[in-house]
């Protein structure tokens, strides 16, 4: 479906995604209490692209915290970390008696933490777009699930069978105490398509 | 006496987070909510001096409880903390009745200094 859009079009839909990537690398660095550097380093459109780190063999844990669009504009987004990373976020961000515990309440804790900084990253792009196409859309609720790194490609195709544009962006946040390169995927009902055509 | 305050915020790390900056400044923490419908029994139950009130929850936005619990007459101080920081939404979170809002994420000094300076 984002194939509908021309190369114009497309530049705006991505810089919205950019920008509100910035604003959440503020947050990170709020979260950190450290600067941190962003770099955009893989972006894709359209449906079924397969996203080319998790490979059908990969028996690798993935944490995929889900967000979705409630308002005007009908969507989710996807946080993906793999397992190093989700161990290098909680290393820079927890404290080591949440981290070593593994109690129950260490356990959500430690899950609350993603779900709340995918909250707080999802916020920040869906503000862009809301701001640019003038519409109410907040991110609901996220939630966090753990799949194997090669059901990932698998999961997605499913959860974008209702909706027909996706937006797939890769970029490396790095800092004094932090080197991630966490994955983001976008995926958009058609009226999105249409609000950007009518805006751009 | 300290100051009474309610949390809702359905991230148990979020509501730790709260907890943690509120005691320390020597509020007295009087319930945690997860989800709208218990923040709005234990709010009516424990009549807080304040409460936080995260904007988006499971079974409805931080918007509605409020608007409840003033009709409900509660006139306890809200500082809604979201990570929804749309400035139509900050302005409608005031309009409803809210004395502030705090857009995610946010240090533990910046939460004391909002609540000093609503209390």
């Amino acid at each position: 479906m984002l194939d509908k859009l021309n190369e114009n079009e497309l530049e705006v839909a991505s810089k919205l995604v950019f920008d509100g990537l910035s604003m959440a690398k503020k947050s990170m660095e709020q979260i950190l209490q450290s600067p941190i550097s962003m770099e955009k380093v893989d972006y894709s459109h359209g449906k079924n692209v397969p996203l080319p780190k998790y490979q059908p063999n990969d028996d690798q844990s993935v944490h995929v915290i889900k967000t979705n669009l409630i308002g005007e504009l009908k969507g989710t987004s996807h946080l993906i970390f793999s397992e190093d990373e989700v161990a290098k976020v909680f290393s820079a961000c927890l404290p080591a008696s949440i981290i070593e515990s593994d109690s129950a309440e260490s356990k959500m804790m430690k899950m609350g933490f993603l779900t709340e900084m995918d909250n707080m990253m999802a916020a920040a792009v869906i503000t862009e777009f809301s701001n640019f196409l003038g519409l109410e859309i907040y991110g609901h609720v996220p939630s966090l699930e753990v799949v194997k790194a090669s059901e990932v490609n698998n999961y997605l195709a499913k959860q974008s069978g209702e909706f027909d544009a996706i937006i797939h962006f890769k970029a490396i946040f790095k800092g004094k105490e932090l080197d991630i390169s966490p994955d983001f995927v976008w995926i958009f009902q058609e009226e999105f398509v249409d609000k950007i055509k009518n805006l751009v | 006496m300290s100051k009474k305050v309610l949390i809702v915020d359905d991230s148990i790390y979020m509501r730790s987070l709260i907890r943690s900056a509120l005691e320390e400044a020597g509020l007295e923490v009087v319930g945690e909510a997860k989800d709208g419908e218990t923040a709005i029994d234990l709010a009516l139950d424990t009549q807080p001096d304040l409460i936080t009130l995260d904007n988006i929850l499971p079974d409805m936005m931080g918007f509605e409880i409020l608007k409840v619990l003033r009709d409900q007459g509660l006139e306890s101080k809200v500082i809604m903390i979201s990570a929804v920081g749309q400035q139509t939404v900050v302005n409608k979170g005031k309009e409803l009745g809210a004395s502030e809002y705090i857009v995610k994420p946010f240090t533990s000094e910046a939460l004391i200094e909002v609540v000093n300076r609503v209390m």
